[in-house]
């Protein structure tokens, strides 16, 4: 129960982290590194409540990862954070309206399956026979 | 090509900034105590480590890379091509760091490195620009 619920806060707050930060920036506007303009920007960035609460869910998202991993097994933990990539490219979808082509989704759902792979590979590898 | 430079860019601070900070943390130590007074001792060793400060820095950099392309491209094709990440580490461990690379882990890698190559090809931004004048 409770790693259910430390999971569901790190998916959670990495997407809705994510989308509010995506949101918060979008109201910026477009970042230049021009000294004066970045200046600018930064200053507003620090005041933008959307980008606040954003990295405010971030940080809770990290904090369940560390919770999850002091007493979780890596390789149950880090698979399941592959999911994140399309949770957060459906909240871009229906919160940020962002068009998301049949090619981006199957480089997104590639990704998925590679970061899923990667940290999975000691698992396979050991079922499989291969070490 | 702008989108693509700076992501790049913060994905090699973060690849550095990762390195950094387990050089810094392994330095101090495994922390297996929850005794508050140990556990501060800890937290004065972290904030003295050079190692770690370069650390937080680089991922500092990252982040604000990171935001910086949000501003002008989709989160749903920064996210993604960010993956590129794990690219790097895998190239890093075994070039720099000699670690061996198991073939299903490789396989993983390049699976990841197509799919960033598909999203890269796609268009950055499908949202109106919404600035808000000040």
């Amino acid at each position: 129960m409770k790693t259910f619920l430390l999971f569901c806060a790190l998916i959670g707050g990495s997407s809705l982290g994510e989308i509010l930060s995506a949101k918060g920036m979008q109201q910026i506007g477009d970042v230049s590194f021009r000294l004066r303009a970045l200046s600018s920007s930064i200053w507003r960035m620090i005041r933008n409540p959307f980008l606040i609460a954003g990295v405010a869910c971030l940080a809770v998202s990290f904090f369940s990862f560390i919770s999850l991993l002091s007493y979780a097994d890596l390789s149950f933990v880090v698979p399941l954070t592959a999911v994140s990539y399309i949770t957060n490219t459906l909240g871009a979808r229906f919160f940020l309206g962002e068009r998301i082509s049949k090619e981006r989704w199957l480089g997104t759902l590639l990704v998925t399956f590679g970061v899923a792979l990667v940290s999975l590979a000691d698992k396979l590898e050991a079922l499989l026979g291969l070490t | 090509m702008k989108t693509l430079l700076v992501l790049f860019i913060a994905i090699c601070a973060q690849t550095l900034g990762d390195v950094f900070l387990t050089k810094g943390m392994k330095s101090i130590g495994e922390v297996d105590t929850l005794d508050p007074a140990k556990l501060f001792h800890i937290g004065v060793q972290v904030f003295t480590t050079p190692y770690i400060w370069l650390g937080i820095l680089l991922l500092g950099i990252f982040f604000g890379l990171y935001l910086a392309a949000l501003s002008w491209a989709d989160l749903s094709f920064v996210l993604p091509v960010t993956a590129f990440g794990y690219v790097m580490n895998a190239l890093m461990a075994w070039r720099l760091l000699g670690e061996h690379i198991s073939p299903v882990r490789w396989m993983g890698t390049l699976v990841i490195f197509f799919g960033v190559a598909v999203v890269a090809r796609t268009e950055q931004r499908t949202t109106k620009q919404e600035t808000k004048s000040q």
